[in-house]
């Protein structure tokens, strides 16, 4: 009985299975095509930093501003700290993050806090690892 | 286990085995971000050698053990099976990666691919030898087998208590493996973390629906047995609502145990990290109930 059964199966595949066959073969060949996409098109961009500060809000006297990162270059930067600065030379206040990746053409968000209002506050990406 | 199942009765049973091996295999990996760091940086030459080496295991292990059921056929048969596999490994790490938010639509090509098709390396391999191995096992011995479930689950009617117990204690057992090698690290607040509540809820969704196929969808040989087997545990819904239940009690003590809760943390907290190692908890008590 298990013989007859192992050559019915051996026998060409079912609708079923030429259905998952072919939608398989399709997710592939994306996944393949997107790679190979990838590949050809790798310039490999070193990493450059685009910073769009939104806006500042005020808790309890502190004042917390977010800030979306892009990294418009192709690699991914490692360690990626982000330095804000206010105010003028004496009376300066700084302020800073670190993200532990950003991808290439990855945007991530973060917040810097001051403790006046940082309408001015200039904000730069002061350093970064290549991982 | 009938013979006359119609095809698509199949191949949905051979889709939800694979499902099931993919996640009891690669569920310690998708919860270790180095998988995902490296994975930010991974040359799409490096990405095309990843998933060659996938498509080799499978081809290995679907020419070892043959696929669906029958001894090795054609090699033709063997590429084709062993090209839906890494489908699936492909499909099954992107939705679990982005139903724990590891990838998001803000991060770049690039590092998407990278992290999906690392994480697809284990899965694949999950899924070979799920199709083969515990597949045949369970076919190997297949009347005789029976025979002695038959005489287990008749022992089993005079003690349905025993079989609640058994039950309760294998998924207890299988969870707390699991999670205690997960508990203590760094993943569960990183994965907590960037969870928004609504998310909470489709990890629960996921935890039960992955131990439902695991149990009884996977055809891994023990679920007539378990259906018959008596005890509160009896209907496959309330099995696998309990069973997470029992789950999610276990990862909660081993959180604790390893204090990364402790009684002053606050209920969201306590919450969310809960049920994200509930996840692969529950995985491993449904691998628990299969394996006893």
């Amino acid at each position: 009985m298990s013989k007859k059964s192992k050559r019915s199966k051996v026998t060409p595949r079912t609708t079923a299975e030429w259905v998952s066959l072919i939608i398989s073969l399709l997710l592939l060949a994306c996944v393949v095509g997107i790679v190979v996409k990838l590949w050809v098109s790798e310039t490999a961009k070193p990493a450059r930093f685009k910073i769009e500060t939104g806006a500042a809000r005020n808790e309890a006297g502190q004042f917390y501003l977010e800030f979306t990162l892009t990294n418009e270059g192709d690699q991914t930067a490692a360690e990626v700290t982000v330095e804000g600065r206010i105010g003028d030379a004496g009376n300066e206040e700084t302020s800073s993050t670190t993200f532990d990746f950003i991808p290439g053409h990855a945007r991530h968000q973060g917040v810097l806090v001051f403790s006046v209002e940082p309408a001015n506050a200039q904000l730069r990406v002061a350093s970064y690892q290549q991982p | 286990m009938s013979n006359i199942e119609s095809p698509w009765r199949n191949e949905l049973d051979d889709l939800m085995r694979g499902v099931a091996g993919a996640f009891l295999f690669g569920i310690p990996f998708l919860y270790t971000m180095e998988v995902w760091w490296k994975g930010n940086f991974t040359s799409p030459q490096r990405m095309i050698f990843a998933l060659l080496l996938a498509y080799a295991a499978l081809l290995a292990l679907n020419r070892a053990a043959g696929f669906r059921k029958e001894e090795s056929g054609p090699w033709n048969r063997t590429l084709g099976d062993s090209a839906e596999a890494l489908a699936l490994a492909l499909v099954t790490s992107t939705v679990s990666l982005a139903v724990i938010g590891v990838i998001q639509l803000d991060d770049g090509l690039d590092a998407t691919m990278g992290r999906i098709i690392m994480e697809s390396v284990p899965f694949s391999i999950g899924i070979g030898v799920a199709n083969n191995f515990l597949h045949k096992a369970q076919e190997g011995d297949g009347e005789s087998s029976s025979k002695g479930k038959d005489a287990t689950s008749h022992q089993w009617h005079d003690h349905s208590w025993h079989g609640t117990l058994a039950d309760a204690g294998a998924t207890a057992l299988g969870a707390t493996l699991i999670a205690f090698s997960i508990a203590p690290t760094d993943e569960i607040p990183m994965i907590a973390a960037g969870l928004p509540p609504a998310r909470l809820l489709l990890i629960i969704g996921t935890s039960l629906l992955l131990s439902y196929i695991i149990v009884f969808e996977a055809s891994f040989g023990m679920q007539q047995a378990r259906i018959e087997q008596p005890g509160i545990f009896q209907s496959p819904i309330t099995e696998t609502i309990i069973s997470y239940l029992i789950s999610l009690l276990m990862a909660m003590a081993m959180l604790w145990l390893f204090q990364l809760l402790r009684a002053g943390d606050p209920a969201s907290q306590w919450l969310s990290y809960v049920i994200v190692l509930g996840l692969p908890a529950t995985i491993g008590g449904a691998a628990g109930r299969i394996a006893f």
